[in-house]
């Protein structure tokens, strides 16, 4: 922002954010696509190979596989940068995955 | 200057907000997204075409940079007003009723002396039956002996016993919480809900979660903590002492962390209990309202003797037996006592490391009540206070004036703050007979929440916590100082309207007044030495 300038910590979060970025949409602009199915894919019932393997399941079924990037619509995780941590405590994501540490922004 | 959009600013609404002057600049503060920013002359410019019909005129970029801020109306954005779910119960702080009996007669006293605070004896002869009004010091010796549960004219008990005080703690540490992950969700993004319901009480902000908290959405607290109210929790020394060491006990077993902490007026501290409570770490907010001329006036025993020899020698044991643990002044501004400068000298001159101000809670017309004129004097006080507070912080002292403390922490972290207090959402009170309610000046007002033996009525909780959103959302929504009062504390309310969902409008102006101190003092202290605020925060367990 040219005119106003943060003073508080919320303040200073608003003027942090990219003036030109789009107001949050989830898009689906990955690079490219696995495992999950497109429109152009076959539907929700089987996958490209007739089978029922690769389809999407629940979050809490396959955290790992439904969050990465290669998804076509990835599950919103934490950036293991930041918080390395996250997941430390949830070894079987099936059984564990209310011991996952949530991670709010600094706001 | 950027292009002028012709309609950019037409047609957009703007939301609440301030702008102040303060070390020379001008500042804005949204309340919509509680972002405080410094502006300059254009947007002031801006900001007044915009009140005015000329809002077509105004630059595009100023138009932007005002809606980023959260100045103005974006259709379909609007903040946590809109949520439907209410945050769900993340109990960390269980007030404790030990006694509805007090051994002072406070002038300004809430409670009421028919239902309320009675003298020790009122009842049948209840654990604190043996002590004289005027024998400060002689309860605790009394026989150690509990006798629980004593009940007026066959009411409501008025003493809490151990088997109620049990089952509180045990809810305490057993309760999970009604959510879980999926109901954390509905709560407001950043942990939210920070402190003060200006009014004081045992540690308001204790009831809070700390912001991120990774508990709240497990649905458990670790660390939970206990604040012996009363009456005069003093009182029932017996019972707190083995309290204190069950519960420890009880925690351990669960592995949770449990803290304590009493509210007391300080009459009944003997070098016994001031050594307790520093063996046990339990922080001390002691009820004093100055030096004697002005304690004694609204402070005094049922005889009318004054109480201030008493608490003064009760502060020294204290003051002997520091634990660690500030200990803080709770000073309430009663007719006739509004000096807040001498006051505050005064309790600094004691060695207490904190000093909080409140105005009685009365009744509209109520001789406890302060005058308009009284409050105008209290406002000079606090001005003078925050001057004090700003070369505090200049000089590397910890500042304690901690009503600035805690409106400075507020803006510093900005959250929109739906509910006034943490009442029914981190905090429940307990009442003698072992019932719950939203906080510990709600007992016996309003619905029960439940039962130590039935557990919490989500019901009636979320109709509670809906009375306050839908006060904020009507009266209070187009307020810039929303994010600080929430509409005030609902006992206030009720004393003066009879409706806990009142707004209090009758301290509109003056708390106002306040926040616009906070924001002023906040932006100095931020120019002057800008690590302050996240240090002290982070100190607190608040950042």
């Amino acid at each position: 922002m040219k005119h106003l300038k943060g003073v508080n910590r919320k303040g200073r979060k608003i003027g942090n954010t990219d003036p030109d970025a789009p107001v949050v949409e989830a898009q689906g602009i990955v690079p490219f696509m696995h495992t999950c199915t497109s429109v152009f894919n076959p539907g929700y019932e089987n996958d490209w190979t007739g089978s029922t393997k690769q389809l999407c399941t629940p979050i809490e079924t396959d955290l790992f596989g439904t969050t990465d990037m290669y998804c076509w619509w990835p599950g919103q995780a934490p950036d293991t940068y930041n918080n390395p941590d996250w997941n430390a405590d949830c070894t079987r994501a099936m059984k564990d995955w209310m011991k996952l540490k949530v991670v709010k922004p600094e706001w | 200057m950027g292009n002028i959009v012709r309609g950019a600013g037409a047609g957009a609404k703007l939301l609440p907000h301030r702008s102040f002057t303060a070390e020379g600049d001008t500042y804005l503060y949204a309340a919509e997204t509680g972002g405080l920013f410094r502006m300059d002359d254009g947007v002031r410019d801006a900001l007044s075409a915009l009140a005015s019909a000329a809002a077509g005129a105004v630059p595009a970029e100023f138009v932007s940079d005002l809606r980023r801020a959260g100045l103005l109306d974006t259709a379909g954005r609007r903040g946590p007003a809109d949520r439907t779910a209410h945050p769900p119960l993340r109990l960390r702080t269980l007030v404790l009723l030990l006694t509805t009996s007090c051994n002072l007669a406070c002038r300004y006293c809430y409670e009421d002396r028919e239902e309320g605070c009675s003298r020790p004896g009122d009842g049948q002869g209840g654990p604190s039956a043996a002590a004289g009004m005027d024998a400060p010091g002689s309860v605790a010796a009394a026989d150690g002996q509990e006798r629980p549960g004593a009940v007026a004219g066959g009411g409501t008990p008025r003493e809490m016993s151990l088997e109620s005080l049990r089952g509180a703690i045990t809810f305490l540490l057993e309760h999970d919480g009604q959510g879980g992950p999926s109901a954390a969700a509905g709560m407001d993004a950043p942990g939210s809900i920070a402190a003060a319901d200006g009014q004081g009480g045992p540690s308001a902000a204790a009831g809070m979660d700390a912001p991120g908290s990774v508990a709240a959405a497990a649905g458990t607290n670790r660390k939970v903590s206990v604040t012996f109210f009363g009456g005069e929790p003093l009182l029932r020394f017996p019972l707190i002492r083995s309290a204190v060491g069950e519960a420890r006990r009880m925690a351990r077993e669960r592995g949770k962390e449990i803290s304590f902490s009493i509210t007391t007026n300080g009459t009944l501290l003997t070098r016994e209990i001031a050594g307790f409570l520093k063996e046990n770490g339990i922080s001390v907010c002691l009820s004093i309202d100055g030096p004697r001329e002005i304690h004694d006036r609204n402070r005094p025993y049922a005889s009318g003797r004054g109480s201030y020899g008493d608490v003064a020698r009760g502060t020294s044991l204290l003051m002997e037996n520091r634990n660690g643990f500030p200990v803080a002044a709770r000073v309430t501004l009663g007719r006739g006592a509004v000096d807040v400068r001498k006051t505050f000298d005064h309790l600094r001159g004691l060695g207490f490391d904190e000093v909080g101000f409140a105005p009685a809670s009365a009744a509209e017309g109520s001789p406890a009540a302060l005058t308009e004129e009284e409050l105008r004097a209290v406002m000079d006080g606090f001005r003078d206070l925050a001057d004090g507070y700003v070369d505090d912080v200049r000089e590397r002292r910890v500042p304690a004036f901690s009503n600035m403390s805690q409106i400075l922490a507020l803006i510093h972290r900005g959250d929109p703050m739906p509910y006034p207090c943490g009442a029914g959402i981190g905090m429940l009170a307990v009442d003698p007979s072992g019932t719950f309610y939203p906080c510990h000046r709600l007992c016996g007002i309003g619905d029960a929440f439940g039962g130590t033996e039935t557990g919490i009525s989500e019901a009636v909780r979320a109709r509670f916590l809906e009375g306050a959103r839908r006060r904020r959302e009507s009266a209070c929504d187009a307020c810039w100082a929303k994010n600080f009062c929430s509409g005030g504390c609902y006992h206030d309310a009720y004393l003066r309207q009879g409706d806990l969902f009142a707004p209090s409008v009758h301290y509109c102006r003056w708390i106002k007044e306040l926040f616009l101190l906070g924001l002023q003092t906040y932006v100095r202290i931020q120019n002057e030495t800008p690590t302050f605020l996240d240090v002290m925060l982070g100190e607190r367990g608040i950042a």
